[in-house]
């Protein structure tokens, strides 16, 4: 009976270690208001989209380069105006709500015609007790004149993302 | 000695000196150092006092264009050591650059004195093309021409986009650089042409038939008759035309030497030229060992198909 209860209190030992570790790639987004989440999507964490089109979408990322916020902003930034995107701004400082700093940058791109906008946010987490370097980004896109109705709520969704 | 044999000596001495003339041979060379040549070889003094003239025609030097004076002998722009002593030399003994008109040319040695005297009779020249903005062109000729006339030399030829001057070779050097600073050296090239053995023969035949002439003076004098005489007198003719030649000659090379030309052409630079080429792709994008990495975008974030 108390080889047994060591043998439970070891897996369970072992299951919460486990538990931790994939928890700490974890992250909790509230979809918008006016959003339904999507599921069933290998490439995203979390996607939700509008009526309109207007989709939020959450990558959590093993940072295996272990670059920096500023690396993988630029490195982003750099693949998507050479794929045509072409920077609305500068980078913007953001902070989710786990006060984790993060750097959002927009594009506009034509597509078919159609003009449209993209948001990408990206938090970068250093490795910590039990924890992984990870990185969280962020994309919001859609047609420029719904997203910009969608803005607002795209923005708090952004900002109580919690990782 | 009978008419018939002196007509008949006369005949022989005249053809042997037309041979001797026409060859220019070292025998008489060495006839003519004899004492009784050194009035012959005196006799050039006249070649210093004729102007350089080009006998060519292309150009006719002004006064300033003069050879240069025994006392400043232009030095070689290549060899700035050695002064031109071709000049010298041609100045001292029988030169047309000029003559020492002291009487102390020295007859007895006329080869000698060429031989002991290495140094070379160069005619230098220039060509230079340089580019000049457009509106500079014109200016730049005239700024040239300037230069050679400040330098002690004179315009040979002009046209719209190029000029020749001859300026003194002793300032050669110094005009050409003079030149090159007035606009953009595209293409430069300077020669020499050595003229020392053709001005060395020119110097022998010329002692050579005025020894002849001289000789041919004499016979006239002692002529007995008119056949005789209108004989003498004939190839006298013949002689002092020879003579004229090779000092006119002589002149040509005294001035060749004295004044270096100097070729520029002036070339308007060209409007740069706008290239127009296939255009430059876009930057490579940045590619990083991360899946998720390549996933980024648009395309993939409103598929919300799957």
């Amino acid at each position: 009976m108390r080889a047994m209860n060591l043998r439970t209190l070891t897996l369970s030992a072992v299951l919460c270690l486990g538990a931790l570790s994939q928890g700490c790639a974890s992250f909790h987004m509230n979809t918008p208001s006016g959003f339904a989440e999507l599921d069933g999507n290998d490439d995203f964490d979390y996607r939700a989209t509008n009526a309109e089109g207007v989709v939020v979408a959450v990558r959590s990322e093993r940072n295996a380069l272990h670059g920096n916020l500023e690396f993988w902003s630029r490195a982003i930034d750099e693949r998507l105006r050479g794929q045509g995107y072409v920077p609305d701004g500068d980078a913007r400082p953001v902070t989710n709500a786990s006060g984790l700093e993060g750097l959002q940058r927009r594009y506009v791109r034509d597509l078919g015609g159609r003009p449209l906008r993209y948001w990408i946010t990206v938090f970068r987490r250093p490795s910590g007790f039990l924890r992984r370097d990870r990185v969280f980004v962020v994309e919001a896109g859609g047609d420029r004149e719904v997203f910009d109705r969608a803005m607002p709520a795209v923005e708090r969704a952004i900002a109580e993302l919690s990782t | 000695m009978s008419r018939a044999t002196r007509s008949l000596r006369l005949a022989a001495l005249t053809a042997t000196l037309s041979m001797a003339c026409a060859a220019g041979s070292t025998h008489y060379a060495v006839s003519a150092a004899s004492p009784s040549m050194a009035a012959p070889m005196a006799a050039p003094a006249s070649m210093s006092e004729s102007a350089p003239a080009d006998s060519d025609g292309v150009d006719e030097a002004p006064a300033m264009a003069r050879p240069a004076p025994p006392s400043a002998p232009p030095p070689p722009p290549a060899a700035p050591g050695r002064a031109m002593p071709a000049i010298n030399r041609a100045t001292t003994n029988t030169g047309p650059a000029g003559n020492t008109g002291n009487g102390n040319a020295n007859p007895a040695q006329p080869a000698n004195t060429t031989a002991a005297s290495p140094a070379p009779m160069l005619i230098y020249t220039a060509d230079l093309d340089l580019q000049t903005a457009r509106e500079d062109v014109v200016p730049t000729i005239d700024r040239i021409v300037d230069a050679a006339t400040e330098l002690g030399g004179y315009l040979v030829r002009r046209t719209d986009t190029s000029v020749q001057v001859r300026i003194p070779s002793a300032t050669f050097r110094d005009g050409v650089r003079r030149v090159e600073t007035f606009g953009e050296v595209l293409h430069r090239a300077v020669s020499a042409q050595d003229v020392s053995e053709e001005f060395r023969d020119l110097e022998v035949r010329l002692q050579n038939l005025r020894a002849v002439r001289r000789r041919l003076e004499e016979f006239l004098a002692r002529a007995g008759s008119m056949a005789d005489a209108l004989q003498v007198e004939r190839e006298l003719e013949r002689v002092t035309r020879e003579i004229d030649t090779i000092e006119g000659r002589m002149r040509f090379f005294a001035a060749r030497v004295a004044f270096s030309l100097v070729t520029v052409n002036v070339h308007a630079r060209t409007e740069q030229a706008v290239i127009v080429g296939p255009p430059i792709p876009p930057r490579r994008a940045v590619e990083l060992p991360v899946e998720w990495f390549r996933r980024l975008g648009l395309e993939r974030l409103l598929n919300t198909r799957e």
